[in-house]
């Protein structure tokens, strides 16, 4: 760390009007016991504004008949608009399709990057690692938007490369994208390739935040594997592994541009997570108070997650920060 | 190391006579290129696809869609043309083809998107840098009242789904006319990327000992300038990765912008999906060329930030 910038004396103020009241204020700033807040009040004020007000407008918009085809001002209905997502087939079909595209893109990223974390922990020596990490984070930080337009690129049936890989092994053509059986794969064969690397580097940093000395001991005692990830392994790093897949399961259920890039939610239904469910009915058929109310379900089951990942965050935190 | 561990091999090599290496040692240096050709395969794996569209943009009209692929062609710099260049697109169809299709010129050139996305992703870096700052600073060093409340709250606004916000977003930017405008999608940019920002700042903060801003102020700096003049430079390079890991998030922002412009206002993500590509396999050299030019300064950033990345994809609960 650099010494340089605590200079003695940083600032004092040259004796002179502007001066003594500059050191004036500052005083004043100082002493008051407002000082944290009043670095706060920016983001609070932002916040106010650009997120508790958009929330209670959609809260209290969902209790409305409101079209924006229509033009008609919106009406109070109470809560015709919930009981209506209650017994909308549609809505639950999206909602078990969210589902099924959360457990299986999470479940899948999870086990391969632990897999591959693995191997790459035990590979400090191996050459060029740096390189393969960072080529590793290119997948889940480029445009998604440009990731779905690339993949039905591969995809196409007709021109693709997957195509011509199926097509070379097993002899068919595959309508990835078109084909209902394959739509749902396919799409979460994009976000597990986009996804995998994240739960690599998590599995990293959970192996990394294991002390070195547990791991000799081990070694020494030569425990066997199974009992080293058990006992030595899993107390320390479970925190960090959790979190990681937590994180990725509240992501995952947020997932709409890369579907809505690759299927649109089609074919059919097939792919239609709430996402994008939400996205077209609010932004197509523009049936705002219907879909406010359908927003307010999507984040009470977004809180939820949300909630346990606070928990055992907070777990850590009381367990002190490694 | 690799050239240690190379050597080694030689050198057993030329010993084996005099004295074999141990069975475990050469057992180690088997498994070492085991795993590296194993892991040179699995990258190779997640970054065959990249390189892939890479190489479409600059292929040919007719190698793009070449079966069996080709990874050997003379390059070409047509769709850039249009892409980057604004060279009319019937122009380059013409040559090409040697007919004009249906879908009208113009809509390619991507460079008033590029403009728009800069102008958007730096102002809303700004306002967020400016903005998590001090709010970082005073989470990390002060006992505030209700701290951890503040702290999860912060994060909670992290957690919703994108679409859920954009609906009252919407709904409010009509009333107040900002539809369609840069001052709209700044803001709603800065406030999707305020939490990041505001926790990722506040695990950096927490990395400098208390003890330097109790220094400074022994040294007669205030409280204020102890923050501002001193513990700021301590965290330089954590704020830099803070802000280019804004910057990137506000390029990549797809769903808000799209349900908050029409035409004035248009970014490389929502550009890249107005195309339709179902009418066949001409338009994807475009394509390809157009989503490169989003992805590459995407990927030179994150060359700068790939130290920090976990820390910030996981808003500073993760210190990878």
């Amino acid at each position: 760390m650099q010494t340089r910038s605590v200079s003695p004396r940083p600032g004092v103020p040259k004796p002179g009007l502007g001066a003594r009241l500059h050191a004036l204020r500052m005083r004043w700033i100082d002493n008051s016991p407002h000082f944290p807040a009043m670095l706060l009040v920016p983001v609070l004020l932002f916040f106010l504004i650009w997120n508790i007000v958009p929330l209670l407008w959609m809260v209290g918009m969902s209790f409305y008949n409101y079209s924006l085809v229509t033009g008609d001002p919106p009406r109070f209905i109470g809560l015709a608009n919930f009981a209506d997502l209650y017994n909308n087939l549609a809505v639950w079909q999206a909602l078990s399709t969210t589902f099924i595209f959360v457990f299986f893109s999470v479940g899948v990223e999870t086990l391969l990057g632990l897999l591959l974390g693995f191997l790459f922990w035990g590979s400090t020596e191996l050459p060029g690692r740096r390189l393969a990490l960072t080529l590793l984070f290119a997948p889940m930080i480029l445009t998604p938007a440009a990731t779905g337009t690339f993949f039905r690129l591969i995809y196409d049936p007709t021109f693709g490369v997957a195509n011509y890989l199926t097509s070379q092994l097993f002899g068919t053509k595959i309508d990835f994208l078109g084909d209902k059986a394959w739509a749902m794969a396919s799409v979460l064969l994009v976000d597990i390739w986009m996804w995998t690397p994240f739960m690599i580097l998590i599995t990293l940093a959970a192996l990394g935040s294991v002390p070195k000395a547990e791991l000799e001991a081990a070694e020494v005692d030569r425990l066997p594997w199974i009992k080293r990830i058990r006992y030595v392994i899993l107390p320390h790093a479970k925190f960090i592994l959790m979190l990681g897949i937590l994180l990725r399961t509240i992501d995952s259920f947020k997932v709409m541009d890369l579907i809505y890039q690759l299927t649109r939610g089609g074919p059919g239904n097939t792919t239609e997570v709430i996402g994008i469910t939400l996205f077209r009915k609010a932004f197509e058929g523009f049936t705002m108070g219907w879909s406010s109310s359908l927003a307010v379900v999507t984040l009470l089951i977004a809180i939820a997650f949300t909630s346990i990942y606070l928990y055992i965050l907070n777990l850590r935190m009381e367990g002190g920060e490694r | 190391m690799a050239a240690q561990s190379v050597s080694v091999t030689s050198e057993s090599r030329g010993q084996a006579r005099k004295a074999a290496p141990s069975r475990q040692a050469r057992a180690r240096i088997r498994g070492l290129w085991l795993r590296t050709l194993l892991t040179v395969f699995l990258v190779g794996l997640f970054v065959f696809p990249i390189f892939w569209w890479f190489l479409a943009s600059f292929k040919p009209f007719g190698d793009i869609f070449a079966l069996p692929p080709v990874f050997i062609f003379k390059p070409t710099f047509k769709w850039y043309s249009v892409v980057l260049g604004g060279v009319s697109y019937n122009q380059i169809m013409l040559e090409l083809t040697g007919a004009l299709t249906s879908t009208g010129g113009g809509l390619y050139y991507s460079v008033p998107y590029i403009i728009d996305s800069i102008i958007i992703a730096s102002v809303s870096t700004l306002l967020v840098v400016l903005i998590a700052t001090p709010a970082a600073y005073a989470l990390s060093r002060f006992a505030i009242r209700r701290r951890h409340d503040l702290v999860f709250w912060i994060l909670s606004t992290r957690m919703m789904p994108p679409i859920v916000a954009a609906m009252p977003f919407f709904l409010m930017y009509r009333r107040l006319n900002l539809i369609d405008t840069y001052l709209g999608v700044i803001l709603v940019h800065t406030v999707v990327n305020l939490p990041l920002a505001i926790l990722l700042l506040k695990s950096f903060f927490d990395d400098v000992p208390y003890d330097l801003d109790e220094a400074a102020m022994v040294d007669g700096a205030t409280r204020f300038q102890a923050f501002s003049r001193v513990i700021v430079h301590y965290i330089l390079p954590g704020l830099a990765a803070t802000a280019i890991l804004s910057f990137i998030f506000s390029w990549n922002e797809f769903l808000l912008t799209l349900t908050l412009t029409r035409t004035a206002v248009r970014t490389m993500p929502v550009a890249a999906s107005t195309f339709d590509t179902s009418t066949g396999g001409t338009e994807w050299g475009f394509l390809a060329a157009l989503g490169t030019s989003a992805m590459v300064p995407v990927f030179i950033f994150v060359l700068f930030v790939q130290k920090h990345l976990v820390r910030g994809l996981t808003m500073g609960a993760v210190k990878g």
